[in-house]
């Protein structure tokens, strides 16, 4: 046996304070790995509204695209741009900036429509930059550390990732508010 | 699920749908041609202007006389809440109404479009896409019904569509090449609400049809005789 192996350590009660650091150090690393075995991962797509830094969950996300012609639709509420045709199927298109107290967008070579399905429903969102996709803990999307009354009800969650806070979107309450906003 | 076979089933939902396509404040519409039964020109023989809509006193709807008959007109775009651009005696009008098993006309009444795009476009279900309700049920309850899927050239080749339209044009960014550093990003609020940009110099549109609007005039013919009452 390779006196690198663990069992080395764990057979005879450590001696040097090497020893006993390596011992800490690999039950720490058990603990670690367990606790990743039993965490739930979610797969976060986000990007980027105005400046701030949003997400919406992977497996809601049908597909990204880049910018279309949009064709108008009378009587739709002030967030929705119209429908695109994207390979013969017609997606509504929102703009969730004002719904969300945010900048009103500047179109670029950035932009992107996010095609997402909630509830039966599929519809388009536009966004300014595509970021990356991200996984997080579960747990983590219970968290709300930011209070906006005009604003909270839009954002599921919100997640502080390096520093930066990331605002997982409520579709249900965005949906809702387009059906029967003005 | 909201129910998108009425007007459908008049074209039987397997069979071809024969379609007149018609332009509302420069934007295309469909309406089934089962609905309509003649097309009243501008300066017709027989027709007269009796009275123009008065929606501040809640008549939306306008009265002409043609061939001695008195005729209620409502215009497209009030329908549709959109810009008015045309006045109903410039108006294209389609004599529209319910059909009775002798073929009189019964409740008829005259629906007010800019122009008449094309008369007869047909299209199979593989080209019909429904649309969601929660788009504009609360608005318009269910005058659209769904959108066609209409080839480019078909609306393009309208002379009254050419500059700038059809489409808000929300652009296509593959052009290869194509520096937006150099000022051409687009404000949004150009592209709000029926404000027609043309990005066409800078981007190409991505697919070759482009999809329509439907309407049931059966929901407006309700609307002036039924719900009225």
């Amino acid at each position: 046996m390779s006196e690198f192996s663990s069992n080395n350590f764990s057979a005879s009660p450590p001696e040097s304070e090497a020893e006993q650091l390596m011992l800490e150090m690999q039950r720490r690393a058990v603990a670690f790995q367990n606790e990743q075995e039993q965490e739930q991962l979610v797969s976060l797509l986000t990007f980027n509204l105005a400046k701030e830094w949003f997400a919406l969950p992977l497996d809601r996300v049908k597909l990204v695209s880049r910018l279309t012609e949009v064709t108008p639709v009378p009587g739709t509420s002030r967030y929705v741009l119209g429908v695109i045709n994207y390979k013969s199927a017609i997606y509504p298109l929102l703009d969730i900036h004002e719904l969300l107290h945010l900048d009103t967008p500047i179109i670029n070579r950035a932009s992107r429509f996010v095609i997402v399905s909630h509830n039966q429903h599929s519809f388009a969102v536009l966004v300014d930059a595509m970021t990356e996709v991200r996984e997080v803990p579960e747990y983590m999307l219970e968290g709300q550390l930011r209070h906006n009354p005009d604003i909270s009800n839009y954002i599921r969650s919100e997640i502080k990732i390096e520093a930066r806070l990331l605002g997982l979107l409520n579709l249900e309450a965005i949906l809702q508010t387009v059906a029967e906003g003005d | 699920m909201p129910d998108y076979t009425e007007a459908g089933q008049r074209e039987g939902v397997n069979g071809p749908v024969r379609v007149v396509l018609v332009s509302v404040a420069h934007q295309p519409f469909g309406l089934l041609m089962s609905q309509v039964y003649n097309v009243i020109r501008p300066g017709a023989q027989g027709f007269k202007l009796k009275q123009q809509p008065d929606s501040e006193n809640g008549r939306e709807w306008g009265e002409i006389e043609y061939r001695g008959q008195a005729l209620r007109v409502i215009e497209l775009a009030r329908l549709l809440h959109l810009p008015l651009t045309e006045p109903i005696e410039y108006s294209q009008i389609l004599l529209c109404g319910q059909l009775n098993s002798r073929g009189a006309i019964l409740e008829p009444f005259g629906i007010a479009c800019d122009d008449i795009l094309s008369a007869t476009q047909t299209f199979s279900i593989e080209e019909l896409r429904p649309l969601p309700g929660w788009l504009f049920y609360k608005r318009l309850g269910r005058l659209i019904w769904g959108a066609a899927l209409v080839n480019r050239k078909v609306l393009e080749e309208q002379p009254q569509l050419a500059p700038g339209l059809p489409g808000l044009g929300l652009l296509e960014v593959a052009s290869v090449g194509l520096d937006l550093s150099q000022n051409k990003s687009k404000p949004l609020s150009a592209l709000k609400k029926g404000k027609a940009t043309d990005f066409k110099h800078d981007f190409h549109p991505a697919e070759t049809q482009r999809p329509v609007m439907l309407l049931d005039l059966e929901v407006v013919r309700r609307r002036l005789f039924v719900d009225s009452k």
